[in-house]
Parts: structure tokens; C-alpha cells; sequence
């Protein structure tokens, strides 16, 4: 089984102190522990050189340097390609409103790759834009006061790419 | 009106209201700000909620606006906003993004001064406001990209909110727990 890492997961279980935690589970399981290096960049090599992060980056610098996580090079064409997709997903005030970032956008290309089980994270948005499209409009249509639009193809693109076996075509 | 133009009115108010010295105000106008950055993706918009959000906390604070050194920094900071929004309005970007490192530069140098905390009062912007586009739907990086915040400060500030309760599963904790043991073949 293999599992994907997005930074917010790491960060949180770092700071938490819970990487040891990981490590018991990926023995228990006998799991593939994955990340992509723009995860690593942000999550070790970055914050090794800011005093009150370096506890963190080391904790999980050890994870690597003792090979129980892995870092994987990531498709950029495709990580591009889920950036613009999620991006073109839904529209407010005639332009479309930008939810994803490349750093989520890494790791989900990163679960298309590898053709990972698990992908781990500790951020709502994306979760909602690949399971609960539906309820993301309703979201930011409750925050915002506004109308807004959904793009039902890419939506069914984004949900195409093999991250979720539901399907949008009901919830629209 | 474009962004441009609703930017250029927010500076144009805010002027006003700093003048008045109506902290309650520019707070209304840094949320009215950080709500159409969040959608527009305008780190401009972002910028100027940050500073309103700033100067609203600055007059909040009797130490601070009954200081000496107040009277200087304040027309600096007026200066600035003024300059700022006519620079919004004639479109001229050079000006605008040199009004407003003088705002910001006056804001921390203010706090420097007269502050009492040690984390700057823009860095605590920075990350509240990226907390703000997170609730309003933004994704974190995206949130903390569009104000320059941290992502572990953004993680740990998110962390203390009530907004991730606000979307409450239909299914308990115990559901959940099983079905993720489940997937992970009962470990």
C-alpha cells in the first residue's frame, strides 16, 4: 500500500510530535510512505535554516535520511494540468476563482503516478474539491453572499483523474 | 468597477477613516478587502487588508496614538494611503507599490517603537488574513501565498478556530475511525 504526503500533513504531525507515530504506522502496515520533492523543499530544506522550524524539519529530515519516507520527482506537466483544472472548477464575479495551489496540486499528481491508495492531508479544500464538489460551491457560496458558477466538465475532469471513485455528474 | 477601481475606492475611504481615526471601519474594510482578494486572487487587495487591518489595530491602542512619535508616523501612513489610492486610480503600479511599503514600513516601525509584543503586528496580519481566505474557501498554500504567511503559523492559527466545525461530516468519529481501518486492512 502506498501512502501520499502533502506538507500540511507532515507539518502537523511534526509539530504535534507524532512522527514517530507515522513510522509505527507504515511498519504496522509494511506501507510505502511517499512525498514530493516540493513537499520536502517546503517542509525540511526551508525550514532547516528558520530557528523556531528546525525541530520540525529535523524530525522529519530523520524520516528520510532513515528511508521510511520516500521523496519522489513529480510529473510537472501533470501537476500543472491539476492546478488549472481545479482552478477553472467554479467562478464568481466572471473570473474563475483560484483554490489550489501547486503544492496540493504535487501531491495529487504524485497519487496518479504512483497509482498510491492514500493520499494524506490536513486541508479541507482540496479534500471537498475531490469528494464533496457540491458542498465546496455551497461553501463559498455561503462565505462570499455570491453566486457561483461550477464548470461541470472540469469537475468531472478533476474527478476523471482517479482520486476519488465518486462521481459529479449526480451532484450537479 | 473593477478590482483596480474598488481597490482604489477602499484606499480613497480608508484614508478618511484613519483621519477620523475610525479603527471599526478600516477593520470592515480589510474584511471587505481579504473577501475579494480570496475570489479575484488579488495580492494587491490582500496587501491593503492587511494594512487597513494594521492601522485599525494601531489606533486601537491609547499607548501608541498618544505617543509623540504618533504625529509623524500617522501623516507618513495618511501620506501614504493618499498616495496609494491616487496611484490606484491613475493606474500607475510603480507608485502604488512604493505607497505601500512606506505604509508597511511606517506600521512596523511603529511597532517597533511604541509596540509591546515581538512579533510584528504585520506578521500577525499575515497570517490572520490567510486564516481568512482559508474560511472564505481558498486552499491553505493558496491562502498562506496570498498574504506571504507561513504555512506552519497558518496550520497552527487554523488549529485554534471553530472553522473546520462549521462543516460538520455525517458520519461520527467511530464511523470514520472504521472505515479508515478498514481501507488500511485492519491495523
Amino acid at each position: 500500500m502506498m501512502f501520499v504526503f502533502d506538507s500540511s500533513a507532515l507539518i502537523s504531525m511534526s509539530q504535534t510530535c507524532l512522527v514517530k507515530i507515522l513510522r509505527q504506522l507504515r511498519e504496522a502496515l509494511g506501507a510505502e510512505f511517499v512525498i514530493a520533492e516540493s513537499v520536502y523543499r517546503e517542509t525540511v530544506s526551508t525550514p532547516l535554516h528558520i530557528r523556531r522550524f528546525e525541530l520540525n524539519a529535523v524530525r522529519l529530515k530523520k524520516a528520510v535520511d532513515e528511508k521510511w519516507l520516500r521523496i519522489e520527482q513529480v510529473d510537472t506537466d501533470a501537476a500543472m494540468d491539476i492546478v488549472k483544472t481545479a482552478n477553472n472548477c467554479f467562478f464568481a464575479k466572471g473570473g474563475p476563482v483560484s483554490l489550489m495551489h501547486r503544492g496540493e496540486a504535487d501531491a495529487l499528481a504524485l497519487v496518479r503516478q504512483l497509482n498510491a491508495q492514500v493520499l494524506v492531508i490536513d486541508e479541507r479544500t482540496t479534500r471537498m474539491l475531490l469528494e464533496t464538489p457540491l458542498r465546496l460551491k455551497e461553501l463559498l457560496e455561503g462565505k462570499h453572499n455570491a453566486k457561483i458558477g461550477a464548470r461541470k466538465d472540469n469537475l468531472e475532469r478533476l474527478q476523471g483523474m482517479r482520486f476519488t471513485p465518486q462521481s459529479t455528474a449526480a451532484a450537479l | 468597477m473593477g478590482e483596480s477601481g474598488i481597490l482604489a475606492k477602499l484606499l480613497n475611504d480608508s484614508a478618511g477613516f484613519f483621519l477620523q481615526q475610525n479603527s471599526f471601519a478600516l477593520k470592515e474594510a480589510a474584511n471587505r478587502a481579504i473577501e475579494n482578494a480570496a475570489l479575484a486572487n488579488d495580492k494587491r487587495m490582500a496587501e491593503f487588508a492587511m494594512v487597513a487591518y494594521c492601522l485599525h489595530k494601531l489606533l486601537g491602542k491609547q499607548h501608541i496614538v498618544r505617543d509623540a512619535k504618533w504625529k509623524k508616523l500617522g501623516s507618513e501612513i495618511l501620506a501614504d494611503l493618499r498616495s496609494a489610492a491616487d496611484a490606484m486610480e491613475g493606474e500607475d503600479q510603480k507608485r502604488f507599490e512604493e505607497s505601500m511599503h512606506g505604509i508597511i514600513s511606517s506600521i512596523e516601525s511603529t511597532d517597533r517603537q511604541l509596540g509591546y509584543f515581538t512579533q510584528g503586528l504585520y506578521e500577525k496580519a499575515r497570517v490572520k488574513y490567510a486564516s481568512s481566505a482559508y474560511a472564505l474557501g481558498l486552499g491553505l498554500s493558496q491562502a498562506a501565498e496570498l498574504t506571504g504567511a507561513n504555512k506552519k503559523d497558518l496550520l497552527n492559527y487554523i488549529g485554534a478556530t471553530r472553522m473546520h466545525d462549521e462543516q460538520l461530516s455525517a458520519e461520527g468519529i467511530g464511523e470514520r475511525l472504521a472505515k479508515l481501518k478498514q481501507k488500511l486492512g485492519g491495523a
